[in-house]
């Protein structure tokens, strides 16, 4: 079954100097579990390989605050 | 010593609600209200309207904020502490000073904290021995001292504590930690020891909660945003505190928003590096430790929170000029919204090329698709896309370029792809593009100083 990270989780992002940080935080205990297992360092990359380099001042968001939500598009296969 | 302070958030950026503050003075009881006003780029963007006009560089709204609320704040005996000071707090302090005299208070102690600005003496360090290495490449500052915008030391709550001490009833700093405004006036009135790190650490989480205004209280809140009342009325957070440590995050009754584990626990989660080091002058919080209860009624406990030593280090950060970039957009109507926006694209790269201009980069976004999340965007059936806003960025150390490129956008619009609009306010302006150069220094080079105004 897949489930979108969205249905189980929140969060919220922003930069931190040159780097962004993405937080997400699990609306139950079930919920917490799967992002444990599932949200490993390597599905985040492989999620996020995918944006490309280049500079942040010239993004429209070049703050990262929309970060969060890209990465609780995620589907994760449970 | 008392047994609980209610501490008041009022900003969570320079640019925030204006009337935040003043809310927080008026709506219900607080002891403090703590601002932040300082974010790196604000560093740059004051030191340079100081090098315009000496008298300048802090957090111009300040002034006109205090005369709403200083007669409010010294009836109830409500301290204010603020980075507001940011390059010249002096000069701010004297702005309020004089809003204090027309204002006829008879008392009023304002400290300010210095020390924080390195500017001036970057030679002085480099020569014995500092030579602020860059936290992320390692790199010396030597090639850069003289391109230097701004450098600024992160002090912590300590300035803030001997502040209070000595009487102040506002306090007004330089860069200061934001978490530091906050754990101050806790280590002031509870008598707390700086070696207990825990409690250290305890006040630093505060402070995070705190630091970003209504972040906790509801405002930008992913979780179930809908279920937020009365946004248009958000109250901002109150740090209820205790001696022995605990926190109860609130906001004034009749307020909107919502103070819940979820709003509470999306501010702990944000704009952090290593959750179980946060590094603050003042101690190493330990945010794996931190445990929320959520008492409800807008009241969530914040507790168990535990901390290591602090480093002998204290954060510096530099900045200084490293070319231009400018933007420009343009919106294109249905039919084929999107086919046509990166069409003109197109047109628009080539004419750019054929023109020789210099640019390190050129960034392309289509506003209404992949602006926000890039490649991770979801295709779009055309026919359903009403509109799309082509934007397009540049970056290049050659001003000359970037002017031209403001110049080739309006011409796109009778000269490339139909039903396209948008193009008003005149040719986009190149803009500085500030580089930030985040390093260390050893505690024993610099001196926080705090020096009192009294009420003539």
């Amino acid at each position: 079954m897949k489930i979108k990270l969205l249905n189980i989780a929140h969060g919220r992002s922003g930069d931190k100097g040159d780097a962004a940080n993405v937080g997400i935080i699990a609306y139950d205990d079930k919920g917490y579990e799967i992002i444990k297992k599932h949200l490993t360092i390597e599905r985040v990359k492989e999620h996020f390989k995918l944006g490309g380099g280049g500079t942040v001042s010239l993004k429209h968001d070049a703050q990262g605050k929309t970060l969060a939500a890209a990465l609780l598009r995620m589907e994760i296969d449970i | 010593l008392k047994d609980k302070i209610r501490i008041a958030s009022g900003q969570g950026f320079w640019g925030d609600l204006i009337d935040a503050p003043y809310n927080q003075v008026t709506k219900g009881e607080v002891d403090y209200l703590v601002m932040d006003y300082l974010a790196e780029v604000t560093m740059s963007i004051l030191q340079k309207q100081k090098m315009r006009n000496p008298n300048l560089g802090y957090a111009r709204d300040l002034p006109d904020l205090m005369k709403r609320i200083l007669p409010i704040c010294v009836e109830k005996g409500i301290k204010v502490i603020t980075n507001g000071g940011g390059v010249n707090p002096v000069a701010c302090a004297d702005a309020i000073l004089d809003i204090a005299m027309n204002l006829q208070v008879k008392k009023l102690d304002i400290a300010v904290v210095m020390g924080d600005d390195i500017r001036d003496n970057i030679d002085g360090l480099i020569s014995s021995g500092c030579e602020l290495k860059n936290m992320d490449t390692g790199e010396s500052i030597i090639p850069y001292k003289d391109k230097l915008v701004s450098a600024n030391v992160y002090f912590g709550a300590f300035p803030i504590v001997e502040a209070l001490e000595r009487g102040a009833d506002i306090v007004i700093t330089g860069r200061t930690t934001d978490t530091g405004l906050t754990l101050a006036p806790m280590i002031y009135e509870f008598g707390w020891d700086k070696n207990n790190y825990d409690l250290m650490a305890a006040g630093t989480v505060a402070g995070h909660i705190l630091e970003c205004g209504a972040q906790s209280s509801g405002g930008n809140f992913m979780g179930d945003w809908k279920s937020i009342e009365n946004m248009a009325e958000i109250g901002f957070p109150i740090a209820e505190a205790y001696p022995n440590g605990d926190v109860i995050i609130t906001k004034h009754a009749g307020t909107g928003g919502k103070v819940t584990f979820e709003t509470v626990a999306e501010q702990l989660v944000y704009e952090i590096g290593d959750p179980t080091s946060y590094i603050t002058p003042d101690c190493v919080a330990d945010f794996t430790s931190i445990k929320l209860e959520d008492l409800g009624n807008d009241r969530v406990r914040v507790y168990d929170v535990k901390g290591k030593e602090a480093t002998e280090y204290y954060k510096v950060s530099c900045s200084y000029s490293d070319g231009f970039s400018a933007a420009a957009s343009l919106t294109y109507s249905w039919p084929d919204a999107l086919t046509k926006a990166k069409a003109a694209d197109k047109i628009l790269r080539m004419r750019l090329e054929n023109l020789g201009l210099k640019f390190e980069e050129i960034r392309t976004e289509f506003v209404g698709y992949n602006s926000t999340h890039g490649p991770l965007a979801v295709e779009l059936d055309e026919d359903k896309i009403n509109e799309i806003m082509l934007r397009v960025a540049v970056r290049s150390k050659d001003y000359e370029s970037l002017k031209r490129f403001g110049m080739e956008i309006a011409p796109l619009i009778l000269t490339g792809p139909p039903s396209v609009t948008g193009f008003a306010g005149g040719r986009p302006r190149p803009s500085e593009v500030i580089a930030y150069w985040p390093a260390l220094i050893r505690k024993k080079m610099v001196e926080p100083r705090v020096k009192i105004l009294e009420l003539k």
